[in-house]
């Protein structure tokens, strides 16, 4: 089972009756995990697929503040969007037991930051559990929902990617149903105190994190040591997550009983007894956790701990394997001590291949690609503010400058048209924002360009489906998380809501179109009573939509005038697409080509040309 | 005590079925009565990058493989297998899918023989492309790994898991791609010996 399947099944099992999320890896797949093993056990909960983090957050919370168990899933960014809510709701606490779980992304593999939940769970003083494994992973959340529940405030439980994404052998039985009536108490002095009072909740706060650090000391199933009674060490290992499970893995590999090992499963409020205890009998200490310190900050002792500050791990990055290896080994090493190896085995110099790098691309007939070329082609000199999902990988045809956040495609682009205004420049700015992106967070930005009056292109990239994160539904398409029809919303209405007065609905495959209304959008926003100029370029995501994006497939071929411009593959980069070295001209992987027939309209020898009799090529 | 553990390491690019390879490993072996444990690509390195899996079979607290450690490298491309390679142990196997008759370069030959590395490639994509499912080049790979008879997982398990795992007509083509992939592999092992 999948690390995120055992949060699903750890959400089940404490009788966590709702859960909301919005997707984002590595967090993506315990919503649909919930709703699959609801069905299997025939345990009656209700899930969504919210419209952002923050929104999530708020179902989540509002139905613990009603009695019942709920939780929200998110990635650790994610959890910056819902950062309101959660400073809050510290303060307010609720009745039933309410768990947050966002997943942090070391490396990062697919995050903009490596941030640590951990170090936000102490800002906002709320306690978090940090699981090894997917199995701890459910274990940690039965012991979640006690804790959130006993002192009425939310707990955080903070997965790393290597949980979420691990797979694990996992088996369990029957699930008991657990139903508690929804009964919202009215006590408007707590649920919407004054600062006057907020001062007493945070007193109050305070207090239960005390208690909550006494319950830690005590939690021996995350919180353990591998010291002997009565033996002092000249050297031992303080660890949490993923971290631990290395270091287990290696004490045990390396037989290495005498350097030993404190685990710590709840890192804040930390656990300080036991730390204490293990410090004392332990000359140097070295703090393995990961993504960023809070274990080091929060034990202090500089003089014996050896982390990130004294310069022993690195501070940006993953802790692999090896990693971990290379640094515990350099420690014993300058210790004096013995090392786990002595010679570290040879290893080949990759670089020296100089292997090409294959970064992602957008797939083989992406509705996004004609749409980031006809961008390019018609504003060589524009300014293209892009935001998050497959389309961020416009960078790739030049049609990408800036990447910032969820919805700022649409505020850096007011941004950069108020700073090259008030100069007197005029450049054209195209802003574009996936689907799912714009109902996340576009709205609010929209609405403040259009009311005070900026003025660019802005391309909704409409495929009918949240991509990236692997394949969600959005509300432009009315289907609800579990399969069932929701009420659609359909993009017009809600940008036409925002105020904008141009818009124009494009086939993403249709190339011509595209450059024209490009051509139009932008005269638009010079006009006098002109204004924002929004496209919608529909088209459905080849991945998920196969038979409806392609319906005809075009069966295409590279005629003999081809020149090897390198337009198709390098500028327009589709991977179907390659140089023959031996034709000295490019051709078609008919493996990976879809039939888009996009590449017809961008050869400018007109070389890509559809085969007759195969497919009709319209 | 002895550290029991069978490690692979598979790669590729996205979209090649990395993820679905690493399923019918682990459930072949979970079959078998082993503890799997996994780390997958998952995101954003889906689209067409190099995506590397790992897959360890025994009785492990980490789902990552150290580097000198995997006892096989499975990979879908012969570019990412060298990418990787430097996570194969000493007397490892690399087993890529490559229609290179001189596989593996000339340039990592002498490092492979010298830490007794035995390296197999096979054209498992054409082999697939003849059955109509370029996207089952996979169940190739699994297939001629398992006739070189490396893996701790018997062909029969691996059967049966794939009748479980796909669907319709994909099936039989599927069992066929598996067979001849590990005819081939046997044939090469017979070869050698
Ligand atoms: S998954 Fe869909 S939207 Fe994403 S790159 Fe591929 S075709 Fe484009
Ligand atoms: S038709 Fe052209 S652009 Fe479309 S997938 Fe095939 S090669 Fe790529």
């Amino acid at each position: 089972m999948l690390g995120n399947g055992a949060i699903a099944l750890g959400l089940l099992e404490a009788g966590c009756e709702v859960l909301t999320s919005y997707p984002g890896t590595p967090s993506s797949e315990i919503l649909p995990e919930f709703i699959r093993l609801s069905r299997l056990e025939g345990i009656n909960t209700y899930a969504e697929w919210s419209t952002n983090e923050k929104v999530a957050f708020d179902v989540a919370y509002a139905v613990a503040v009603a009695g019942k168990r709920s939780a929200c899933s998110m990635k650790q960014v994610g959890l910056n969007v819902a950062m309101d809510s959660l400073m809050s709701s510290a303060y307010i606490g609720q009745e039933g037991g309410f768990v947050v779980i966002s997943c942090d992304d070391p490396g990062p593999h697919s995050s903009q930051t490596e941030q640590d939940t951990r170090l936000v769970a102490r800002i906002a003083k709320v306690p978090v559990f940090d699981p090894s494994t997917p199995q701890e992973a459910r274990e940690m959340i039965q012991e979640a929902f006690s804790i959130s529940e006993a002192f009425k405030v939310p707990v955080i439980l903070r997965p790393t990617i290597r949980v979420c994404h691990g797979r694990e052998v996992i088996g369990w039985d029957q699930i008991r149903p657990v139903r508690v009536p929804a009964r919202f108490q009215r006590d408007p002095n707590r649920w919407a105190a004054t600062p006057r009072f907020r001062y007493f909740l945070h007193k109050g706060l305070n207090q239960k994190l005390k208690e909550i650090q006494k319950r830690f000391e005590e939690m021996g199933a995350f919180n353990r040591h591998s010291m002997l009674a009565f033996k002092d060490y000249p050297f031992g290992i303080i660890s949490s997550g993923v971290c631990y499970a290395v270091v287990r893995d290696l004490i045990e590999e390396f037989g290495r009983d005498d350097i030993p090992v404190l685990k710590i499963g709840t890192p804040f409020p930390l656990p300080e007894e036991l730390v204490r205890e293990f410090l004392a009998r332990c000359k140097k200490v070295m703090v393995l956790e990961e993504t960023d310190s809070l274990l080091e900050y929060l034990i202090g002792d500089r003089s014996r701990v050896l982390g990130r500050e004294s310069g022993h791990v690195p501070r940006e990055g993953e802790l692999v394997p090896e990693l971990i290896l290379r640094v515990i080994n350099a420690a014993l090493v300058e210790l004096g001590l013995e090392p786990l190896v002595i010679e570290e085995e040879a290893t080949f110099p990759v670089q020296e291949l100089n292997l090409p790098v294959r970064k992602p691309r957008l797939c083989p007939g992406c509705p996004h690609r004609p749409v980031f070329y006809a961008i390019r082609r018609s504003n060589p000199k524009g300014i293209f503010t892009s935001d998050i999902g497959c389309y961020t990988l416009g960078l790739n045809l030049g049609a990408v400058d800036t990447c910032l956040d969820m919805g700022a495609a649409i505020t850096m682009a007011t941004g950069f048209y108020h700073a090259h205004r008030m100069d007197q420049v005029d450049r054209p700015i195209v802003a574009t924002i996936g689907d799912s992106t714009f109902f996340h967070s576009g709205t609010a930005g929209l609405l403040n360009s259009v009311y005070n009056d900026a003025r660019f292109i802005l391309v909704i990239l409409d495929n009918e489906i949240t991509a990236m994160t692997g394949m969600q539904p959005t509300p432009g398409l009315g289907i609800k998380a579990d399969g069932t029809k929701g009420k659609r919303i359909p993009l017009q209405d809600l940008i036409k809501g925002c105020g904008v007065e141009y818009l124009k609905v494009v086939d993403s495959y249709n190339l011509p179109e595209l450059i024209s209304t490009l051509k139009e959008a932008h005269e638009f926003t010079k006009r006098e009573d002109g204004g924002i100029a929004a496209i919608i370029a529909r088209h459905p995501c080849v991945i998920a939509y196969r038979k409806e994006a392609v319906p005809h497939p075009v069966k295409v071929a590279v005629g003999e005038e081809c020149n090897l411009c390198k337009l198709c593959f390098e500028r327009f980069e589709c991977p179907a697409i390659s140089k023959d070295e031996a034709r000295g001209r490019a051709v078609i992987n008919q493996v990976l080509c879809v039939g888009c027939g996009v590449c017809v309209h961008i050869c400018p020898e007109g070389a890509i040309k559809p085969i007759e009799g195969e497919g009709n090529g319209a | 005590m002895e550290h029991k553990v069978y490690d692979i390491i598979l790669s590729g690019l996205g979209g090649q079925g990395i993820l679905f390879l690493s399923k019918i490993l682990a459930e072949a072996a979970m079959r078998e009565g082993y503890l799997v444990r996994g780390a997958e690509t998952h995101g954003m390195a889906q689209r067409g990058g190099s995506v590397i899996g790992h897959l360890r079979i025994g009785d492990v607290s980490s789902s990552l493989i150290r580097q000198n450690c995997a006892d096989c490298l499975l990979s879908l491309d012969e570019i990412e297998a060298y990418r990787n390679i430097n996570y194969l142990k000493p007397e490892g196997v690399l087993c890529v899918n490559t229609p290179k008759e001189d596989f593996p370069i000339r340039q990592v030959k002498e490092f492979l023989e010298k830490k007794k590395i035995r390296a197999y490639g096979f054209d498992c994509l054409s082999l697939a492309i003849k059955e109509g499912m370029a996207q089952s080049t996979n169940i190739g790979l699994i297939g001629f790994s398992l006739g070189l008879g490396f893996l701790p997982i018997p062909y029969n398990q691996v059967v049966s898991v794939i009748q479980d795992l796909s669907k319709g007509p994909s099936k039989e083509k599927n069992l066929k791609i598996l067979e001849e992939a590990y005819r081939e592999g046997k044939r090469i092992q017979g070869d050698s010996n």
